[in-house]
């Protein structure tokens, strides 16, 4: 790892055409050889293979900056939400689940999204569950540690209580369900 | 070809992208599948991840809670990733 190119392939005496061969292939439309024939009028000889390859070369460096311009626009809009979850108190699992929504929508909307991106979209919200389901099986060991002490009289009515305000797996079945929908 | 040398190249300049944000493991696979042509093995994408960690580059970290991977980049990747851009 010790080139300094980003795209890793050596320069090129094309290179000093880029623009004009930018130019011809994506304005004009022209074809490899009539490219190669207005390099020659320019002195460079180049042959069809080795035009190919570079043209091929610098396609695949567009995509890939094309991407990379989507991750960080993918990490910007990560570190707003953060950002407004954090001046808030912890955010709720129905505010995960709304936001969770709204990425599956955007990424819908976009058509050149994979299949397999909204499918790690949905895997997302996998931990978040567990974290549910963990958290209600602690809530349920602290009310059963309270009942012995004899102090579960005394809290609210079971329906209030935060064993009972937990998630169910029911629920969390459900929440699994309604997120397959999409 | 050996397309280990630009999947490396690529996930270095990802991460540095990212500008700090752990990547789940998952998602990179898929990003260099999607930026290396022709889309590269997963033995392939692996052997990278591995050399790049080796070679102290990336980090990667693994959730307690669900077994997730995350990679960040380490000093010494920021330095490489902001050299090749």
């Amino acid at each position: 790892m010790s080139e300094p190119s980003s795209t890793g392939t050596k320069p090129s005496k094309l290179d000093a055409h880029a623009a004009e061969l930018e130019r011809w292939f994506e304005t004009e439309y022209v074809t490899l050889a009539t490219a190669q024939q207005r390099l020659r009028g320019r002195g460079c000889r180049v042959s069809l293979t080795r035009l190919s390859a570079w043209r091929r070369a610098r396609l695949g460096e567009r995509l890939r900056e094309q991407l990379l311009e989507q991750i960080a626009a993918g990490a910007r809009q990560c570190a707003e939400v953060e950002r407004a979850l954090g001046d808030n108190p912890r955010p709720m699992l129905e505010t995960l689940i709304k936001l969770h929504r709204m990425l599956i929508m955007k990424l819908s909307l976009e058509a050149d999204t994979a299949p397999a991106t909204l499918k790690w979209v949905k895997e997302l919200m996998k931990p978040v569950l567990e974290w549910a389901r963990l958290n209600e099986q602690r809530q349920a060991r602290e009310a059963a540690g309270q009942q012995s002490r004899g102090e579960a009289q005394k809290s609210a009515a079971p329906s209030t209580s935060d064993a009972a305000r937990a998630l169910r797996p029911e629920t969390v079945e459900h929440i699994e369900r309604e997120l397959s929908l999409l | 070809m050996n397309p280990i040398p630009e999947i490396k190249r690529f996930m270095l300049r990802a991460l540095w992208r990212l500008e700090g944000t752990p990547w789940p493991d998952a998602l990179l696979d898929e990003a260099v599948r999607r930026a290396v042509l022709p889309p590269p093995l997963q033995s392939e994408v692996n052997q990278a991840k591995r050399e790049l960690e080796a070679a102290g580059y990336v980090q990667g970290s693994r959730d307690e809670l669900d077994n997730s991977v995350t990679w960040t980049l380490t000093d010494k990747g920021r330095h490489k990733a902001q050299q090749i851009g």
